[in-house]
C-alpha cells in the first residue's frame, strides 16, 4: 500500500450519493463524511455553496468581460480559454464556514458540520496566462473577480471579490472549465470558475463573468466586510475596528475520519480507521490517531503529496476488547501547526479545524 | 387567499382554546404568530428556502441584525412588520433550541441540469419589451434587474424553462399576482424572448 493511492476512487456506476440539504434555495448542500473514504470526491457528491444561485447558463455563449482601462483585451470566450495551455491539478475546495455549527455561541450563516469540503481534479488554463493575454498594467496589485450569480435586488451587493496579484500569478491558480475530467457542472460554477488551491472557497468564484486588474482590493460588501476575521481571537462581545480584521485566505491544517462513522458497530479484532488530511500552504507531515484516553499513535499517510490536495491516511486499530470508543484524529503540517482541541470562536464561524472525533462500538 | 386565511385562523383558534388559560391573550398570540409567518413567507422566501431560516439558532440580537441586514439588501418587509418578524424568529428559532436533522437528497434531485427550452419562432423580443414595460416593470424594474417589490429577472434560471415561466407569470408567486387574465400565452412568450436577450450589469457595490 505504502506509496500508491491505497483506497480506490469510486467508480462511476456507484450511483449518486445523497447530500445533506442545508438550504434548498439557493442551494447549500453538504457531503456526508462517508464520501471522504475516497481521494477524489465525485461531482455528484461534492458540496455546493451558493450566494445567489446559478445564472441561466446557455442563453448566450459564455464570455468573461475584462474590466479596467489598460488592458488589450475586452472579452474572453470559452474558445479563447481552450486555446491556452491546459493544466490539470487536484485540489481541496473547502468553504471558509465549514464546521460553523460547532462554534459556541452559535452564529448566523449556513450551519455546516464536516462536509463543506471536497477534493477534485480541476482542468483549465492558468489565470496568469489569461492575464498576460489581457495585458497586466504596471500599477496592478489585485485582480477583481465577479461571479455571474445575479443578486435578487438592486440593493443587494454583487458577488465581487479580489485576490492579490501575486496569488493570481501563481501557476496553480486556474480558470477551471473541467472538474474530475468532465465539463464543469453548472451547479459547481460551470462553465468556468476560479481554482485557488490552498485558499478558501470564497476565492473560487463560480460562473466567472468579469476580471479586472486594479491597484486596489475589490470594493463592496463581499471583499471589504464579508469573509474577514479578527487577526487575534476576540470574544463575542468585543468591539472590533475594520483594522482588526483580515481577509480569510489560506486554509488551516485539518483532518476528518471517513470510516468508521459515528454510530458504527465493528467486529472485535483489527479494524481500519481511515480518512483525509490537508492544509493550506505547505504539506501534511503527520496524522495521529487516538482511541479513548490512550496515546496518540501515527497513522500511515497514503499516496503522494500534491500542493493544495488532500492526502488519505489509514490506521490499523487493534480493537479486541468490546465496548464503546471515541476515536480522534489530528493532523500536523510542515508549518508546525497542529489541529487544536477547539478552534477559537470568531464572529462569522470561519475555519473550524478542531480535532475530529467519532464514536463507535466494538462487539 | 381569503378562505385560506379564515380557515387557518379557525384552526389556530380552536387549538389555542383547548389549552387556554386566558383565551383572549392566546388568541392574540396565535394571530400574531400567523401574521409573522405570512411576513416571512411573503418577504424572506422570495430568495431563501424555509430550511435556511428554520435551521438558524440565534439570539434576538442576532436575529435583529440578520433581518436588518436583509432589509438593507432589499428585502421588502413593510416597516410595521419588522419588529413582529424579529420577535417571531427569536421565539421560533432561539439559540437555545436543538437543531433539527436536515433532509438528504441527491444533487440531481435538488439541482437538475437545465438546458434552455425553445420558444416558438413567432415570439418577438421587441413586442416583449413593450409588454414588459407595461405589465412587469412596476415591480421588477424597467431593466428587469429588480426593484422594491420584485426580484431581478435577468439571467435567472427560470428564463431557461418555458413552461415554468408561464406558470409563474400566470399563477403568481409570493406577493406577485397571477397574470393569466392580463397576458396571453403568446404575449408571455414575447416577454420571455426579450428577457432572454438581457445581460446582468451590477448597479451597486
Amino acid at each position: 500500500v505504502g506509496s500508491c493511492r491505497a483506497i480506490a476512487d469510486p467508480s462511476d456506476d456507484t450511483g449518486p450519493s445523497e447530500l445533506i440539504i442545508r438550504n434548498s434555495k439557493p442551494l447549500d448542500a453538504e457531503s456526508p463524511v462517508s464520501v471522504f473514504e475516497h481521494w477524489r470526491t465525485p461531482n455528484d457528491a461534492f458540496f455546493v455553496r451558493s450566494h445567489f444561485g446559478p445564472p441561466a447558463v446557455g442563453l448566450a455563449p459564455w464570455s468573461i468581460e475584462i474590466g479596467g482601462k489598460a488592458n488589450t483585451l475586452a472579452r474572453l470566450t470559452l474558445e479563447d480559454l481552450k486555446r491556452l495551455p491546459q493544466v490539470t491539478l487536484p485540489a481541496v475546495l473547502q468553504c471558509s464556514g465549514n464546521g460553523r455549527a460547532f462554534f459556541e455561541p452559535k452564529l448566523p450563516g449556513v450551519p455546516w458540520e464536516k462536509g463543506a469540503v471536497g477534493n477534485a481534479e480541476w482542468t483549465g488554463p492558468r489565470l496568469v496566462d489569461v492575464l498576460k493575454r489581457a495585458g497586466i498594467p504596471s500599477e496592478a496589485r489585485h485582480v477583481h473577480l465577479r461571479g455571474g450569480d445575479a443578486p435578487p435586488s438592486p440593493s443587494t451587493p454583487p458577488f465581487l471579490r479580489s485576490i492579490p496579484l501575486a496569488r493570481a500569478l501563481d501557476p496553480h491558480t486556474l480558470l477551471a472549465t473541467e472538474m474530475n475530467g468532465v465539463p464543469l457542472p453548472v451547479v459547481h460554477g460551470g462553465p468556468v470558475r476560479l481554482v485557488v488551491p490552498g485558499w478558501c472557497g470564497n476565492h473560487w468564484i463560480k460562473w466567472l463573468r468579469e476580471l479586472t486588474l486594479s491597484a486596489d482590493e475589490a470594493p463592496g460588501f463581499f471583499q471589504q466586510t464579508g469573509y474577514r476575521m479578527p487577526k487575534k481571537p476576540a470574544p463575542p462581545d468585543a468591539l472590533l475596528n475594520p483594522s482588526d480584521l483580515v481577509p480569510v485566505t489560506q486554509l488551516n491544517v485539518k483532518s476528518l475520519i471517513a470510516r468508521p462513522l459515528t454510530g458504527a458497530t465493528l467486529k472485535a479484532g483489527r479494524n481500519r480507521v481511515q480518512g483525509v488530511a490537508w492544509t493550506g500552504e505547505g504539506r501534511v507531515e503527520r496524522v495521529d490517531v487516538r482511541v479513548g484516553d490512550g496515546p496518540w499513535k501515527h497513522a500511515q499517510l497514503l499516496g503522494e503529496h500534491h500542493d493544495g490536495a488532500w492526502r488519505q491516511w489509514s490506521f490499523d486499530w487493534d480493537s479486541t476488547v468490546p465496548g464503546r470508543y471515541t476515536v480522534a484524529v489530528r493532523a500536523t503540517d510542515s508549518n508546525g501547526e497542529t489541529q487544536p482541541e477547539k478552534t477559537p470562536w470568531n464572529r462569522s464561524g470561519y475555519l473550524w479545524n478542531a480535532i475530529d472525533r467519532i464514536e463507535c462500538e466494538v462487539r | 387567499m381569503l378562505p385560506f386565511v379564515a380557515s387557518a385562523v379557525c384552526v389556530v383558534l380552536s387549538l389555542s382554546y383547548s389549552a387556554a388559560q386566558d383565551p383572549d391573550q392566546d388568541e392574540e398570540r396565535a394571530y400574531a404568530r400567523f401574521e409573522a409567518r405570512n411576513t416571512l413567507r411573503e418577504n424572506c422566501l422570495i430568495c431563501h428556502s424555509d430550511g435556511l431560516i428554520s435551521s438558524q439558532r440565534l439570539t434576538e440580537k442576532q436575529w435583529k441584525a440578520s433581518v436588518e441586514k436583509m432589509i438593507g439588501w432589499g428585502a421588502p418587509v413593510p416597516k410595521e412588520r419588522v419588529e413582529p418578524l424579529i420577535a417571531y424568529l427569536a421565539a421560533e428559532y432561539p439559540s437555545t433550541r436543538a437543531r433539527v436533522q436536515p433532509a438528504r437528497e441527491t444533487l440531481r434531485q435538488v439541482a437538475p441540469v437545465l438546458a434552455p427550452s425553445a420558444l416558438p419562432a413567432t415570439a418577438k423580443p421587441e413586442g416583449g419589451a413593450k409588454l414588459y414595460a407595461m405589465n412587469c416593470a412596476n415591480c421588477h424594474g424597467l431593466d428587469a434587474q429588480g426593484a422594491e417589490l420584485g426580484p431581478n429577472l435577468v439571467e435567472r434560471p427560470v428564463l431557461l424553462l418555458v413552461p415554468e415561466f408561464h406558470q409563474v407569470v400566470s399563477e403568481g408567486r409570493n406577493r406577485m399576482p397571477g397574470n393569466a387574465a392580463v397576458l396571453t400565452e403568446s404575449q408571455q412568450q414575447d416577454i420571455l424572448a426579450w428577457l432572454r436577450t438581457l445581460r446582468y450589469v451590477p448597479k451597486r457595490l
